[in-house]
């Protein structure tokens, strides 16, 4: 990866997209410095190319792969990891500009779809026919398919429906040498040679440029029940989501907040959740009718058995509306305290999430910092944020610590680093902490193999 | 308004998340960041620090190309205010680079005939000739409960002729006593303020608001959304004075009226879709008047588009836009008119001349089977008697 681009090459990628799809000034290639992922180093692509098909994709990636110039494949700019990012020099190819839904097939259940578009747009043009794609990551108005493929992004319905890996049963992409290929297709059963779809699926644009993705759908659930709980003691919220679980329901959604969350989006929102509360459980049953009120009804006994001080449950659309309100307002609340939301995605077995609170809890007071957690608390996939100035050096130190014992912490009780941010720029490091320096070789191996001049998104991952 | 340095605090809060991208109009017609407020704001904030040549050509273009609307800070989660911010960097580009392009003839013809098109003060009174049936007994600059400020683009682009005049046609017939300005009506100074001189449109706010005491009228009523929130949200911050005039948009007083059942309207069987101008829904609040009285036209069934209220798309005139880059404020258009047409209705109605304009020529380039209507001129061709 040392190629740069010359205003020659320039002019020959102007003459393969399209003078109005190249972006070379020193304006506009500030805008790609940066994705959503907060505190890292800002490095400009030196040309910015947006694609409208594969044949512009081939193209470019022999022109590329010629002149050994780094791609970094860019959709929504969404990642928290830094996935998107230039590290030096190279071209950004955005695919924000092929979003086609290609084919809905209800008798199959699937779709089609070209890798820029929003995941909000599917699952609109589904909604006539019934059906739902469920992965919906907090960006799901921003994100693009092929981003949180290439990303493997989660959600809020990960414990019942899973995460995007789970839903990509098709993929076509374009290699480092140009070449283009096609594996899986529409049928849930496909065990032809080694599975490529889930290779790519997370492979953080490091293997290949993923040109179109056929999605797995479902119906939409008929019915919808909402709930939320107040719990005054930690350890009776954690064994209300394990009683929960033990009693064979499987919510939908099944979220916690913690006392600094409930307390920010309080002052923030008002919305009449209790400032002493310790933890807030925020659940949703979906399905059948019948069945999904049934068990709401276990649910509620079992919060009730719990000392859960608090309970409400949504009789009505607005009445739902506004319990996933307080959810929702989590986010934006935290991010108004301080300049900088460090957002992580440290997740364990679903066990060990009160272990995991309270372990983020000593590593705030241990490093003086602000720390709000809150996630999915049914599939074990919290986020311990972080507020702080990037601009603030000296905390910024300690946020690093903080954020190398949130990992250990993770680690010890038999989780992992990233539950569904990516490992990217900002976990790289850290891989081998998991994956064991064996385990990190037979990553490189795979990437080498691919990719042996390590043109598709250099510096991510596994740092080839 | 503040000054671009009061805004480094907000400036540093933009965490990129890029949930701006959802909301911004011109973002989701070119699918690139430069266009988008985290874009724009990472310029701004990188031309602060020095990481960019300021005020390079290019520079100014992208700050030009923003339509001000608001949308993205509605919903931006650490309430972050892009429009703000980008207003003020003009107003910096203006102080170190001067008025360029389009913005000075404006400028220039605001200073010498209070108008933005360069028209003779006269031809302000056209669209009152032009009446198809000439009412009689219109006061023109005499004491009246209320001034009526037509504004620019309705009393000087003949195609906008028609809100004026239906607006009158309206007033007359429920009897409220108002009086025109006439040739002697001038620019309210928005599209000034939103091109970064905060020194011109102090200046027109200061001619308005003495030619109102001169003819001692408390109150405005204008069809304008843009003249509308100057008068109601820039001039008590540009010119003190210790008696404010009140400021009223035509869809508020139409309800009033509409529910002392001073109008009535003849029934017909329409499905419309109702615009709502930045200026006057996000910025002003007033998203329920104008729905109100179109549903109160019998028959009438209103649909709304996916984009309403407060996430309202810009219609592409906003900020400037079609002044800076006509081609981007036409596909903007496009994009809403497509939003439109996806309800069903056959009408589009929106409470703003400009949003008209900007609607109408979109819908014509894209031979879309549409029809575009102001409130007003919506009211009138429905009145009963």
């Amino acid at each position: 990866m040392t190629g740069s681009i010359s205003k020659s090459l320039i002019e020959e990628i102007s003459n393969l997209v399209g003078s109005e799809n190249v972006l070379s000034s020193p304006e506009d290639l500030l805008c790609y410095a940066f994705d959503a992922a907060p505190g890292l180093y800002k490095s400009k692509p030196e040309v910015v190319v947006s694609v409208e098909n594969k044949e512009q994709i081939i193209k470019l990636v022999e022109l590329a792969a010629a002149n050994k110039i780094p791609i970094y494949t860019r959709g929504g700019g969404t990642n928290l990891s830094g996935g998107a990012l230039p590290v030096a020099n190279g071209l950004v190819l955005s695919t924000l500009k092929m979003n086609k839904i290609l084919e809905v097939d209800a008798e199959n259940l699937t779709a089609t779809v070209e890798p820029g578009v929003v995941i909000q747009d599917l699952i609109e043009v589904l909604m006539p026919h019934g059906l739902m794609y469920p992965p919906d990551p907090g960006t799901v108005n921003t994100a693009t398919m092929g981003g949180s493929a290439a990303e493997n992004s989660g959600g809020l319905r990960g414990l019942k429906y899973g995460v995007t890996k789970h839903y990509v049963i098709g993929l076509e992409a374009v290699f480092a040498d140009g070449s283009i290929a096609r594996f899986g297709g529409k049928t849930v059963k496909n065990v032809t040679g080694y599975d490529m779809v889930s290779l790519l699926v997370g492979s953080e644009g490091t293997l290949g440029i993923i040109t179109e993705l056929t999605v797995k759908l479902i119906p939409i659930p008929e019915y919808r029940r909402s709930l939320l709980a107040v719990f005054m003691d930690l350890d009776k919220a954690a064994q209300a989501i394990h009683d929960i679980i033990a009693n064979k329901v499987i919510p939908a959604t099944l979220e916690i907040m913690d006392k600094f969350t409930v307390q920010t989006i309080e002052n923030y929102k008002k919305i009449g959740l209790p400032m002493e509360a310790e933890a807030v459980l925020l659940i949703e049953l979906d399905g059948i009718k019948e069945a999904a009120l049934k068990e709401a009804q276990l649910v509620e006994e079992i919060l009730r058995n719990n000392d859960a001080s608090e309970i409400r449950i949504a009789q009505t659309d607005a009445e739902r509306d506004a319990i996933w309100e307080a959810r929702r307002a989590a986010l934006p609340a935290l991010v108004r305290i301080k300049p900088t939301t460090i957002l992580e995605d440290a997740t364990v077995p679903r066990s060990k999430v009160p272990e995991m609170i309270r372990a983020l809890r000593d590593i705030a007071n241990k490093y003086n910092l602000t720390i709000g957690t809150f996630g999915h608390a049914g599939d074990g996939n919290l986020h311990p944020t972080i507020l702080t100035d990037e601009n603030d050096k000296e905390e910024m130190e300690r946020v690093e610590q903080a954020v190398e014992d949130i990992f250990k912490a993770a680690l010890e009780l038999g989780g992992t680093l990233s539950g569904e941010h990516g490992i990217g720029l900002s976990k790289a490091r850290f891989l081998e902490w998991e994956m064991g320096t064996a385990g990190v070789a037979i990553l490189h191996k795979i990437k080498v193999a691919l990719d042996p001049d390590g043109i598709l998104n250099p510096g991510k991952m596994t740092s080839a | 308004m503040k000054e671009l340095k009061e805004y480094k605090e907000m400036i540093s809060k933009c965490s990129k998340c890029g949930n701006c991208q959802y909301y911004c109009p011109t973002f989701k017609v070119s699918r690139i960041e430069p266009f988008v407020a985290r874009g724009r704001i990472e310029l701004v904030s990188a031309a602060l620090d020095g990481r960019i040549e300021e005020f390079s050509d290019l520079f100014m273009k992208r700050m030009n190309q923003c339509l001000l609307c608001g949308n993205c800070s509605q919903f931006c989660p650490p309430g972050v205010e892009a429009e703000k911010i980008i207003t003020a960097m003009r107003e910096e580009c203006v102080a170190q680079k001067g008025v360029t392009g389009v913005l000075k003839n404006v400028k220039d013809s605001v200073a010498a005939v209070g108008n933005i098109t360069g028209d003779a003060p006269a031809n302000r009174m056209l669209w009152l000739e032009n009446m198809a049936e000439p009412l009689k007994g219109l006061k023109v600059n005499e004491p009246a409960e209320y001034a009526y400020l037509a504004g620019c683009v309705p009393t000087l682009y003949p195609s906008s002729y028609s809100i004026p005049q239906a607006f009158v046609t309206i007033l007359s017939n429920a009897g409220v006593s108002f009086t025109l300005l006439g040739a002697e009506e001038i620019c309210c100074g928005y599209p000034l303020l939103m091109g970064g001189m905060r020194e011109e449109a102090k200046i027109a706010a200061l001619k308005n608001i003495n030619k109102l005491k001169e003819l001692g009228i408390k109150k405005v009523v204008t069809t304008c959304p843009s003249c509308y929130h100057m008068w109601k949200d820039y001039y008590p911050e540009l010119v003190e004075t210790d008696e404010p005039i009140e400021v009223v948009h035509a869809s508020v007083l139409l309800q009033e009226l509409t529910n002392k059942n001073e109008l009535q309207f003849n029934e017909k069987k329409l499905v419309v879709t109702y615009h709502d101008p930045c200026d006057l829904g996000r910025k002003s609040g007033i998203f329920d008047a104008p729905r109100e009285i179109l549903t109160s036209i019998p028959g009438v069934e209103l649909r709304e588009m996916k984009f309403n209220r407060l996430s309202a798309m810009c219609c592409g005139g906003g900020g400037n836009l079609e002044m800076n880059d006509a081609e981007l404020s036409s596909q903007v258009a496009q994009e809403r008119i497509k939003q439109a047409i996806n309800t069903g209705a056959t009408i589009l109605v929106t409470s703003c001349q400009q949003c008209k304009r900007t609607l109408q020529n979109a819908a014509r380039q894209m031979r879309a089977r549409i029809k575009i209507m102001e409130l007003n001129e919506m009211v009138k061709e429905n009145l009963r008697n």
